[in-house]
């Protein structure tokens, strides 16, 4: 029952919603200027009419009288958790000077290279705003991430998919076998497409399994749930392999000999692909002639996928024959004793997989006919968690290789691997190119599209380039930047200068990763630090500087779901969609977005051709619909161009201001690249172990030791760093999981959302599997200390469950429990288990892609 | 703990475990009782006490209870339908008929005649009533399962006569009158059978009753052994037998012993019902 | 015609969706809602499930709460909406003891999620959640049957888990799915079923 008085105003405005990074198309209910409703907008396939709980939560963000809107500087120089760091309100005017001054007087130290910016996925095409200004308008290599999730796999996803996010395809799989993740049931990319075309699914018999430690939402509905040991998923999948190859005999030749290179000829002692002199093809064996040949050689007629041969008097076997070999270690018996998964219960999952995937089978989807494999594996955060990081997810997604369903129906396929454009205009469009010398798939990169190749750069790319990150020494992680916190830390020791300018844009960089110390330690190392929030969260404790951002229903963005790549699902049905988010209210206090932040900020420092130009880069603005570089636009007439250049002069800022979002049919040749392009992906990843090589080679150079053990040609399990019990009473692992209503560590602030919290019985709590609390003589209720080895400790109290593996202890979200007294609904709430895991160092990082390994052994002590 | 688990979960009542609802239970049955026996030997101070408790105790802590106590009148709507409305009704025409009626006694000077009398049977009908009502609003609780059985407002009306004898006994003084201190054991023991029934009933009921019976032997055993039961009953029965038995002086002291430990049994048998209240998991 | 909800386990993925809906357009204060969902475990390590039960106010065709209601202000309506009109209500709070399905809230104060500061929002919609009466699902009906929508949990939710219309449209669904109904044994006939 709203107010009786009569309403003047009451309307319905389209916007996209940003209470966590999906960006569903929402429209928002105003009444005498009054947000009193926030539904989604059924016109849109992004969200479909719906929103889910964080969504509808916005209003309390809205309206949270904890947010903070006028931009502040420090008084106390003394940073530190729990120091008033004396904040005083400023004028913009100052706080644009500020900036400015810290920026140059970093560059006049040490170069561009001294300034780093932190942004990701809180707002995600608001980061776009500190990629343009940091990364391309003043072209400073360094910075953060604080993602901790798409390390290894989206460079897998890449490889496998072009699409740098690829997922089961929902519409048509019917065994989907997840791992360490909960996408479309509580989380992932594009959640609110994908969660109902999941419900329907399971509705109409698709089967699901989920591996997980933890009884999360994904196991909660899955048909079968895998309770097993974290950081041994590895050793899980290649064990399923095992079956299927050498058990069942299910995997798909055709596919194998066709779309992947599985069947090359490679030289056992160095594990290389043998290749032709000149042009670099690989050999494949003809059976029919007995003979090597390079792999598109028209005349093969019986291509070996199997077996070993000899060639110029040398015993080569093919790829499929290695990896076949190499698996025979993972019998279910032996794998039972690494992961806790019953040996018969792999076998099942592993027949119902094979089986799923109906190898052989075709479907015709609008006149094409494919072949079709109504099974996929899919793995995410909970893999990208640990260690070896890359391989795991590697072992993992191979399964979907081996039985043939990357890129096809009812498979694992890229978000949108092919994008014809809006037909008025043909933008934007895209379309992965191709490794000519081995037919391989290329990539179209993660946030905005660009045609990219991983073999490119280990051929011919490999090698310092001076950044934090060492990026230049990790050719299979384009992405992730993490071991920048090591080089910051211990600069002399990779040739390094320490930098001093630190930006964060919507993130939380002492609690999103390790223990909260030695974080504090690492943003201490900095000179100066401005951040860009709602909130003062934790890490303003250590910000010299406070730049408020108004909230997403008051401000500007760039067009949300940018190039649909990242966190729109497409499939066939799935139209293409884009919006936009502009102001529904007024700002508080008239606080900026980020973009008009940006903008503002370039045209003090005299930089506005600069910016001017990273935008028509990163937003393909060319020719009359660039911005021109000596103009100063607003922030809202660059979004002009940007609709302009996609959608036509006719379709504007103000037309999607009136209409929210345009929308045009997927095509089938969009979705599946298989069989239209006739390309492959690897199967074995001979360019590995050329990146070995390489990489090898430069560190020397460097003179740091770095890791190469991960660097192999085949899939493979290796243990976590507290796999063994190292101290006696050690012996617990806590995982986190997220769910719906969750977002990192900033959601559980928002009253609605901590209300749902307060009440849930996991919420807050630690979960304990009722066998273990029997034995540790613990109860429901009771409060505990979690203490790693190594020091650290944090405590919380207990609920004893069924649904959790009896080695573990499980929270929600695992950064939460906020030390800020700025947020106090969040402060004190739930469990920081990250704080229990050392922060520095690299013994827990992989060093092909930058995973970090939160697996870390507790001793449970009543308090 | 949290709301949620609620009804996953058994979960507690709180509407009513205010301490209001207690005293407007206790103190409706203490005067109820008082009067009602009082009425019975036309001890006029028993009389006007009790009806001054009851309507005080009930009618207050009634309205202090409520959201909207200023829409008490609402609360007349539905006689017959509701429990609630058809008390407040009865509680209004006690209300009328009890003042008559002491207005009578003090006027007459408690001289009989035969309008004294039918207000003495109409009131002491209506007090009846007052003092197992609230057993029968508790037994309307389906939420509740452990209160909804017919024993309820027969616990509770017989824990109201008990404390009214006992209380009538120790006004009196007259310790000699063996026949209202055997009337007294007499409700004891039937209200102990009762209460041990009522626990009985419990056990072999419904999931959420069981509960309650469970709570009541787990988590109330205090308040129910040593407080309802050991204060309530046994001392008192003790004391009566040892007195009726001549092996302690029936004084005056004794009797008021007698009566308090009756109340105090009235006073625990409320907050424990109250207590362990709780919904069942759906 | 009697309005009736079908709420599918097999879809619903227990995101709260319904119960932040609901907690926007019905304006409910801390402490109400109307709609919530709960978590039950059910078996042991490892062959446990984890079920997620949406509740909310079941329409009972016989109403417990309707039957002890003092004065009238919980009704059931001849679409079988039970309703309270809180202008009547005296908060005696009989009908929350009374409802099995714990489907019923009484606001006891004034205050709003930041306190005695209501956030201009709440200024707007706590206009209907006085002090001193009690509160429950009334299948929306002010908020949107009246204008012809549907329930915000309905129409909100995220795996179209919930469906919503006359018993009549559900009934075959019902059947085809083996829906449910809980604590049958109490004989209050839910208007409110689950589909496993
Ligand atoms: N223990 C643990 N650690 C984790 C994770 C985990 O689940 N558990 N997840 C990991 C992963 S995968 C990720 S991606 C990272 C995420 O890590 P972060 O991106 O650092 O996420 P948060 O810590 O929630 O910080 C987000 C900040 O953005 C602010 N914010 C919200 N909306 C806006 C807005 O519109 N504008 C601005 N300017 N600010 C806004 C919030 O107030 C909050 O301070 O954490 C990683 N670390
Ligand atoms: N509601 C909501 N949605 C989100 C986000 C959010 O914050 N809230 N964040 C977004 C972002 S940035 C990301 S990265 C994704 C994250 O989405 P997911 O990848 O689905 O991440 P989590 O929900 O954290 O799930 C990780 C699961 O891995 C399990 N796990 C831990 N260790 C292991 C292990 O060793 N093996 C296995 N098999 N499992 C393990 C945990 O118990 C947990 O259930 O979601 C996105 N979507
Ligand atoms: S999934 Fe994310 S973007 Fe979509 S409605 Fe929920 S919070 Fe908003
Ligand atoms: S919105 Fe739908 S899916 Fe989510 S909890 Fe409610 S009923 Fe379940
Ligand atoms: S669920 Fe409870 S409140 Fe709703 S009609 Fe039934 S008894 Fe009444
Ligand atoms: S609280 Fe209100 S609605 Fe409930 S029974 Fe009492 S008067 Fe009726
Ligand atoms: S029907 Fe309406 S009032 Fe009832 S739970 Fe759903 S949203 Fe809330
Ligand atoms: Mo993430």
């Amino acid at each position: 029952m709203t107010s009786k008085q009569s309403v003047k105003e009451d309307v319905w405005i389209p916007t996209t919603c940003n209470m966590c990074f999906n960006s569903c198309d929402i429209k928002v209910h105003r009444q005498d200027g009054v947000v009193v409703k926030i539904e989604g907008n059924p016109d849109s396939p992004i969200g479909e009419g719906h929103v889910c709980g964080k969504g509808a939560a916005g209003i309390m963000q809205l309206y949270d009288p904890y947010r903070k809107t006028k931009p502040m500087k420090r008084t106390n120089p003394k940073k530190g958790l729990g120091i008033d760091p004396g904040w005083v309100e400023i004028s913009w005017d100052e706080a644009y000077s500020i900036m400015q001054e810290e920026i140059e007087k970093a560059i006049a130290k040490k170069g561009t290279k001294n300034l780093c910016h932190h942004s990701f996925i809180t707002n995600f095409p608001g980061t776009f705003n500190s990629i343009a200004f940091f990364g391309m308008t003043l072209d400073a290599p360094n910075f953060l991430i604080p993602d901790i999730c798409g390390a290894a796999i989206h460079g897998m996803e890449a490889i496998l998919s072009s699409g740098c996010n690829a997922a089961p395809d929902y519409n048509y799989c019917k065994y989907v076998l997840q791992f360490g993740s909960q996408a479309g049931t509580a989380t992932r990319h594009g959640y609110n497409m994908t969660v109902r075309r999941f419900a329907d699914a399971r509705v109409s018999g698709t089967k699901l399994v989920n591996v997980d430690p933890h009884m999360s939402a994904g196991p909660e509905k899955a048909d079968t749930w895998l309770p097993i040991r974290p950081g041994t998923d590895a050793a899980l999948a290649l064990s399923i392999a095992y079956v299927l190859v050498h058990e069942l005999g299910i995997y798909d030749r055709e596919y194998l000999k066709k779309f992947t290179n599985a069947a090359s000829l490679v030289e056992p002692e160095t594990g290389r692909i043998i290749r032709e002199e000149g042009t670099n093809k690989p050999y494949v064996w003809d059976l029919h002639d007995a003979k090597a040949k390079v792999f598109d050689d028209p005349g093969i007629v019986n291509l070996a996928l199997e077996g070993e041969y000899t060639v110029n008097d040398k015993l080569v076997k093919t790829g499929f024959q290695i990896y076949a070999e190499n698996i025979k270690r993972y019998t279910p018996e032996e794998v039972e004793k690494i992961t806790t998964v019953p040996a018969d219960k792999i076998r099942q999952v592993a027949k119902e997989f094979g089986e799923a995937a109906s190898i052989g089978s075709t479907i015709v989807i609008d006149g094409v006919e494919m072949p079709f494999r109504p099974a996929a594996a899919d793995s995410f955060s909970g893999i990208s968690r640990h260690k070896h990081g890359f391989l795991s997810h590697w072992a993992i997604l191979s399964l979907n290789v081996l039985i043939g369903s990357c890129n096809v129906p009812g498979g694992f396929i890229a978000y949108a691997a092919i994008s014809h454009g809006f037909p008025e205009t043909g933008r934007p469009s895209w379309k992965p190119t191709v490794w000519e010398e081995e037919n391989l798939l290329e990539n179209i990169g993660l946030n905005f599209t660009e045609n990219l190749s991983i073999y490119r750069e280990i051929r011919e790319d490999i090698g310092d380039k001076g950044d934090m990150a060492l990026l230049g020494i990790q050719p299979l992680n384009g992405l992730d930047p993490h071991f920048l916190y090591n080089t910051q830390m211990n600069p002399e020791k990779y040739g390094r200068e320490k930098m001093d300018y630190l930006f964060v844009y919507a993130g939380n960089p002492i609690k999103n990763w390790g223990n909260h110390d030695e974080m504090a330690e690492f943003l201490k190392s900095f000179e100066f630090i401005a951040g860009m929030d709602l909130y003062l969260n934790d890490s303003s404790y250590f910000f010299d500087l406070f730049i408020p951002e108004a909230t997403f229903l008051e401000r500007y963005d760039f067009p949300p779901t940018l190039y649909n790549n990242h966190r729109t699902n497409g499939a066939v049905g799935v139209d293409w969609s884009w919006g936009i988010r502009q102001p529904v209210v007024e700002a508080r206090d008239n606080a900026p977005g980020v973009g008009d932040f940006f903008n503002e900020l370039a045209s003090r420092m005299g930089l506005t051709a600069e910016w001017n130009n990273s935008l028509n880069f990163i937003w393909g603005l060319e020719e009359e619909r660039a911005l021109s570089p000596e103009k100063k636009y607003t922030f809202p007439e660059i979004l002009d161009h940007i609709y302009k250049n996609w959608f036509g002069p006719d379709r504007g800022l103000d037309w999607f201001k009136e209409n929210g979002i345009i929308k045009y049919p997927r095509k089938v040749e969009e979705v599946y690249l298989f069989p239209q392009m006739q390309t492959r992906i690897p199967f074995y990843y001979d360019f590995m172990l050329e990146a070995k090589e390489k990489v090898a080679k430069e560190i020397e150079k460097m003179g740091i030791s770095w890791e190469l053990d991960d660097y192999l040609p085949l899939p493979d399990w290796k243990p976590c760093h507290d796999y063994e019990i190292h101290n006696e009473g050690y012996d617990l692992f806590p995982v986190y999981y997220t769910n719906t209503v969750n977002v990192d560590t900033w959601m559980l602030h928002n009253a609605w959302i901590n209300e749902i919290n307060e009440n849930d019985p996991y919420g807050y709590n630690i979960e304990i599997n009722s066998a273990t609390a029997k034995k540790k003589g613990l109860k429901s209720g009771d409060d505990v200390i979690l203490k790693a080895a190594n020091g650290y400790e944090v405590s919380g109290r207990i609920i004893v469950v069924e649904g959790l593996h009896p080695e573990c202890l499980a929270v929600g979200g695992g950064c939460w429990d906020s030390s800020s007294e700025y947020m106090p609904t969040a402060k004190g709430r739930g469990v920081s288990v990250n704080h229990l895991v050392e922060a520095l160092g690299t013994e827990r990082l992989c060093h092909v892609s930058a995973t970090y390994d939160q697996c870390v052994r507790v001793k449970i002590i009543k308090a | 703990m949290n709301n949620y688990n609620l009804y996953v979960d058994f979960s507690p009542q709180e509407a009513w475990n205010s301490p209001s609802m207690w005293l407007e239970m206790s103190l409706g049955a203490i005067g109820g009782g008082l009067f009602i026996i009082s009425a019975l030997l036309s001890f006029d101070l028993g009389i006007f006490l009790g009806f001054l408790i009851l309507m005080a105790g009930k009618g207050i802590f009634l309205l202090i209870d409520l959201g909207k106590p200023e829409r008490f009148l609402k609360v007349l709507s539905r006689p017959f339908k509701s429990w609630i409305s058809t008390s407040a009704w009865v509680l209004l025409l006690f209300g009328l008929s009890g003042v008559t009626y002491c207005a009578l006694l003090l006027v007459n000077g408690g001289v009989g005649s035969g309008i004294l009398g039918v207000f003495k049977v109409i009131s002491i009908l209506l007090a009846i009533f007052l003092v197992t009502y609230d057993g029968f609003l508790l037994a309307a609780s389906k939420g509740i399962e452990a209160w909804n059985t017919s024993i309820l407002p027969i616990l509770y009306g017989i824990s109201s006569l008990l404390v009214g004898t006992g209380i009538t006994l120790a006004l009196i003084q007259e310790v000699t009158d063996l026949i209202l201190l055997q009337i007294n054991i007499i409700l004891l023991i039937t209200f102990a059978f009762l209460v041990f029934s009522y626990i009985s009933v419990l056990k072999k009921s419904t999931i959420g009753a069981r509960k309650s019976a469970q709570l009541l032997i787990e988590n109330y055993k205090n308040p129910l052994w040593i407080g309802l039961v050991g204060i309530g009953i046994v001392l008192p029965l003790l004391l009566a037998g040892l007195g009726l038995l001549g092996l302690v002086s029936l004084s005056s002291t004794l009797i008021i012993w007698i009566a308090l430990f009756e109340v105090i049994g009235a006073f625990y048998l409320r907050y424990l019902i109250l207590n362990i209240g709780v919904y069942a998991p759906v | 015609m009697t309005y009736c909800m079908v709420i599918d386990l097999k879809r619903c993925v227990g995101c709260h969706a319904c119960s932040i809906a609901c907690k926007a357009e019905n304006g409910t204060p801390p402490g109400i809602t109307r709609s919530k969902v709960m978590k039950k475990e059910v078996g042991k390590y490892p062959d446990v499930r984890r079920m997620n039960i949406p509740l909310l106010c079941m329409q009972c065709e016989e109403p417990a709460c309707v039957e002890v209601c003092p004065t009238g202000a919980t009704i059931k309506g001849a679409n079988g909406i039970v309703t309270i009109n809180k202008e009547i209500c005296i908060g005696c709070k009989a009908c929350i003891t009374a409802c099995p399905y714990g489907a019923r809230y009484f606001r006891d104060s004034e205050i709003g999620y930041f306190g005695t500061e209501l956030t201009p929002f709440e200024k707007v919609k706590y206009a209907g959640q006085p002090k001193g009466v009690v509160d429950k699902c009334d299948f929306c009906q002010e908020t949107r049957l009246a204008k012809g929508l549907e329930p915000a949990c309905v129409q909100t939710c995220i795996t179209k888990a919930r469906v919503f219309g006359t018993k009549e449209e559900m009934q075959e669904l019902i059947i085809q799915r083996n829906g449910y109904r809980l604590r049958p044994d109490l004989g209050t006939g839910p208007s409110v079923y689950y589909l496993p």
